[in-house]
């Protein structure tokens, strides 16, 4: 060996210089993958879309994102649109700034290594593996091959109900899935451990924030449950022993040892219809046909358990003629809804009559408008049930359309999901949650600020709420003329007469939200009034 | 028929083969098939769609098999949509075309004379006006006559949308499938075959399998696995029973008033059994004892014999209707009433296979449930086709 060979085997090699690491990443997919991701609010892994998920490029390591650095190879676009012949390849540019945790990396090597995003991060990675799932309101923008793809997708997409596309930028990228290339195509994912899950509980949580949020403007106590759920977790903070059970399940925390009957039968219905759900998934992940849950026999299954395990007869007695009565809402009962109501009190009994009355999460803010009997609580409870059944996919475009609460639910469901599967990985501050109208337009026991006052304005002259203004004519002390001529009476003051102000009654703005739904428009509006 | 109440689909809710029916390009001749509530017509109001979004009704038609259900499908859409009864737009296609009207049989305005048509046509010149609305979406496909196709393609068609279904034929000319797809020149790329039920839940759609006729020119009907739904039941009523003839009209309302959306089909054996049961229910509804949160519910009917009036389907309420007019509707839940009035020739296979049918057709009008009705003490008939099994019909005296 030489003098100088030896040397260079002693001597380290200086380090390279560490490069920033990239924040922008590509999220290869077919269309319908990616419209189905767009309505979810989640990006997710093949188990997220149920039964509808077509192969592509999440298939590599299910449960993991794949995320290109800048260059596609050929073998992920040609798997995004492999299954159908109508398929095609698209992208998504992925903001991937405020994740932090452990992810998977393959660097200019083909070498795969667990690293610690974003600090370990030294720029040479050219594919990310993130654990599923990641907010969709991440997507900075879709990416097209041409325009003639671009205008045939918002074509398709405009034929269903909840793909928000026109929400996301859209692009046409030629030269991207042109100039093919990049790293090998599908990389040995053998060592990495399978974290594929189904998304029930948190879609189910994510319908409930929505839920919330359309029935924030029903009351005081709905208000303060949309902001226990979005922002305190667990059920800190109230002692309403059914609040805290709806909040100990949407954490998916275990309820409290000693709950009361009440809410114990509640945390134990709201887990059995998940589980319903989640068992016809597996089903289909097991090779079976789809089967859909019967969430009603659920339901009726747990409340007989709990009847059976009850020792007071008259509990017994309670507990069965409340499953009678919702045995009769799937047949030929022999009540009407007031007569229903009228025989059961308790707001777990009247969350169950609704959740048996009707199917979907928007029946219930229907529901919620027409039967003013119904207390909070009842619609809490309610809420619950629906949600739990239904998804955030599900809920009316009325309230997907509230300003910020995509973008606030897309991230608390993610981060819900990290929490449950203790992936470890963080995803940043959620954004502000959405506060109904109610609570912006509350002021306490103080006046309206000058903002609120315009904007209440505003929405009771649109909402034609006349009964609801009042006009203020403040005059000083002085003589004024009275006129009267063929159009009317006329007060005729000296000088600019700045004296005539519009005022909306607050209380009653606030009993009038109770039960008429703003338009989304207006309310957008409303709101935009009043940020502050 | 589509859902009666339409909307847009969610991107969950359009099954792989759905989709597949709604990506097909919009040039040429295409044929969806699948059995009741496989969502045929979710595709085709889709298609529809996308053709009054880009050129309002300019460029296509929607033919429906019968006046009934074109309402039925203008009313899904809001009005927005081309559409027409396939006799009477094919009389002005072929006027148009030929200068001339439609040959029609012994003078009868709906019998058209296809071999009439057909000299027509094999006399017409060379060179026809082309057609105005080049593009034709066709609801029912299985109940036009092979010679309407035939016609169509001489006329200058040669875009075709077409549904159907060969189980549901009701006609004496209709097309089958092959049919169809040897007149269109229909590839199998093409074809798209509809297997799962949306429309009923998984009960109903069992029931109304237990009547199915196997057909070997239809897909194979799959497994029920649909919406869950309570198991339909056989309620005998009247005398000895625990339900009264009044107490199941009265349970029939209080049904309708906790949801006034709902829309009760009530489908009968005979017009004298239409007369009686729409009587009871408007007769019932002013009784004073009877409270209802809703007030009166919207209770209507349709004959032949009476064909105008108040048939909005989107609308809930109970529809009080003769069982062979109930082909191609759709219902949140399904009546049979009266069952006992059904005649049977046990020994005549092909007799008993049409009251199959008849059942087939009428429990799968059903989305969510199905109560057949008999009076008690009674002989009845058509006891000897109905399933012995509990778990798929239980039985309620």
């Amino acid at each position: 060996m030489s003098e100088q060979s030896a040397e260079l085997e002693l001597t380290s090699p200086a380090p390279a210089p560490r490069r920033k690491p990239r924040s922008h990443w590509l999220l290869v997919s077919n269309q319908l993958n990616l419209m189905f991701m767009l309505a979810a609010g989640l990006v997710t892994g093949p188990r997220g879309f149920g039964r509808k998920y077509y192969a592509d490029p999440l298939l590599a390591a299910p449960g993991w994102i794949p995320l290109f650095a800048e260059r596609i190879p050929a073998e992920a676009l040609d798997q995004a649109a492999a299954e159908e012949t109508y398929l095609e390849a698209l992208a998504a540019s992925v903001d991937l700034r405020a994740l932090r945790g452990e992810v998977q990396a393959v660097d200019s090597q083909g070498r795969m290594h667990a690293l610690d995003w974003p600090d370990e991060a030294d720029g040479d990675e050219q594919i990310l593996l993130v654990p599923a799932p990641l907010p969709a309101t991440w997507l900075d923008a879709i990416l097209f091959p041409s325009k003639e793809v671009c205008a045939r997708v918002r074509e398709q997409a405009s034929d269903y109900a909840n793909v928000p596309l026109a929400a996301y930028r859209q692009l046409i990228k030629v030269g991207l899935f042109r100039n093919r290339g990049g790293p090998a195509w599908p990389p040995d994912v053998s060592a990495l451990p399978p974290c594929d899950h189904a998304l029930h509980r948190v879609l189910s949580v994510g319908a409930l924030h929505g839920l919330l949020a359309g029935l924030g403007n029903r009351g005081d106590a709905l208000v303060r449950a949309s902001a226990l759920l979005a922002d305190s977790g667990e059920g800190k903070g109230t002692e309403d022993p059914l609040l805290r059970a709806v909040l100990f399940w949407a954490a998916g925390a275990e309820p409290d040892a000693g709950a009361e009957i009440q809410s114990r039968l509640l945390t134990q219905i709201l887990k059995a219809v998940v589980a319903a759900k989640v068992a016809a998934d597996d089903m289909v992940a097991a090779g079976e046909p789809w089967c859909p849950p019967d969430t009603h026999q659920a339901v009726l299954a747990a409340l007989e358990t709990e009847r059976r395990g009850l020792s007071e007869p008259k509990w017994q007695e309670a507990l069965a003629r409340l499953i009678q009565d919702l045995e009769g809402l799937l047949g030929l009962g022999d009540a009407t809804v007031s007569e229903l109501l009228g025989r059961h009190a308790r707001p777990l009994s009247r969350g169950l009559i609704l959740f048996f009355l009707r199917p979907r999460c928007g029946d219930l803010l229907t529901l919620a408008q027409e039967l003013t009997q119904l207390s909070e609580q009842d619609l809490l409870v309610a809420a619950a049930l629906f949600a739990a059944r239904g998804s955030w996919m599900e809920l009316p475009q009325s309230v997907r359309d509230i300003p910020g609460l995509a973008a606030a639910t897309g991230h608390r469901m993610a981060a819900m999901a990290h929490r449950l599967q203790h992936s470890g990985l963080e995803l940043g501050p959620a954004p502000p949650r959405v506060r109904p109208l109610r609570e912006l337009l509350s002021a306490g026991d103080a006046d309206w600020s000058k903002q609120q006052r315009e904007a209440a304005l505003t929405l009771v002259r649109e909402m034609g709420w006349q009964a609801l203004l009042r006009t203020r004519i403040s005059l000083g002390k002085g003589d004024y003329r009275l006129q009267v001529d063929g159009r009317g009476l006329h007060l005729v003051l000296d000088g600019d007469v700045k004296a005539v102000r519009t005022e909306v009654d607050p209380a009653r703005l606030l009993r009038q939200l109770v039960s008429v739904e703003v338009p989304t428009k207006l309310e957008a509006r409303v709101r935009d009034m009043l940020q502050p | 028929m589509a859902a009666r109440v339409w909307r847009l689909p969610e991107i969950q809710e359009l099954s792989k083969e759905q989709e597949r029916a709604r990506m097909l390009p919009m040039d040429g001749c295409h044929l969806i098939v699948g059995g009741p509530g496989t969502g045929k017509s979710v595709v085709a109001l889709l298609r529809v769609r996308r053709h009054h979004r880009d050129q309002g009704g300019q460029r296509y038609v929607f033919l429906a098999y019968n006046r009934l259900l074109l309402e039925a499908s203008r009313e899904l859409v809001d009005g927005a949509v081309n559409a027409d009864t396939w006799i009477r737009r094919f009389k002005s296609i072929f006027r148009y075309a030929l200068a001339r009207d439609c040959p029609v049989k012994d003078g009868l305005s709906y019998a058209i004379d296809w071999e009439g048509v057909n000299s027509a046509l094999e006399s017409a010149p060379a060179e026809l006006r082309p057609p105005i609305t080049p593009y034709i979406v066709i609801d029912e496909g299985q109940d036009m006559p092979k010679a309407f196709y035939k016609a169509l393609l001489e006329l200058g068609y040669e875009h075709f949308y077409v549904v159907a279904d060969q189980n549901q034929q009701i006609t004496e000319e209709n097309s089958s499938l092959h049919d169809i797809v040897t007149s269109l020149a229909i590839s199998a790329a093409d074809r798209v075959v509809l297997t799962e039920n949306y429309r009923n839940c998984d009960r109903v759609a069992r029931l109304a399998l237990a009547f199915c006729v196997p057909d070997p020119a239809t897909p194979p009907v799959t497994e029920p696995r649909n919406r869950p739904c309570s198991t339909p039941v056989l309620v005998d009523y009247g005398q000895g029973c625990r339900l009264s003839f009044e107490t199941v009209i009265e349970r029939l309302l209080k049904l309708v008033d906790r949801d006034p959306e709902r829309l009760i089909g009530v489908l009968t054996p005979t017009e004298n059994c239409r007369r009686r049961w729409l009587d009871a229910l408007r007769q019932a509804v002013g009784r004073p004892a009877l409270q209802l949160d809703h007030g009166a519910p919207r209770i209507v009917t349709y004959s032949s014999k009476e064909p105008d009036g108040d048939h909005r389907f989107s609308l809930g309420g109970i529809f009080v209707i003769n069982a062979q007019a109930a082909k191609g509707l759709e219902f949140d839940s399904v009546f049979l009433a009266d069952i006992d009035q059904y005649p049977c020739h046990l020994e005549d296979e092909t007799w008993m296979d049409s009251k199959r049918r008849l059942f087939y057709v009428m429990i799968s009008r059903a989305r969510d449930q199905v109560i057949l009705l008999r009076q008690a003490g009674r002989p009845c008939p058509i006891e000897a086709v109905l399933p012995s099994d509990e778990g798929i019909l239980r039985r309620w005296r």
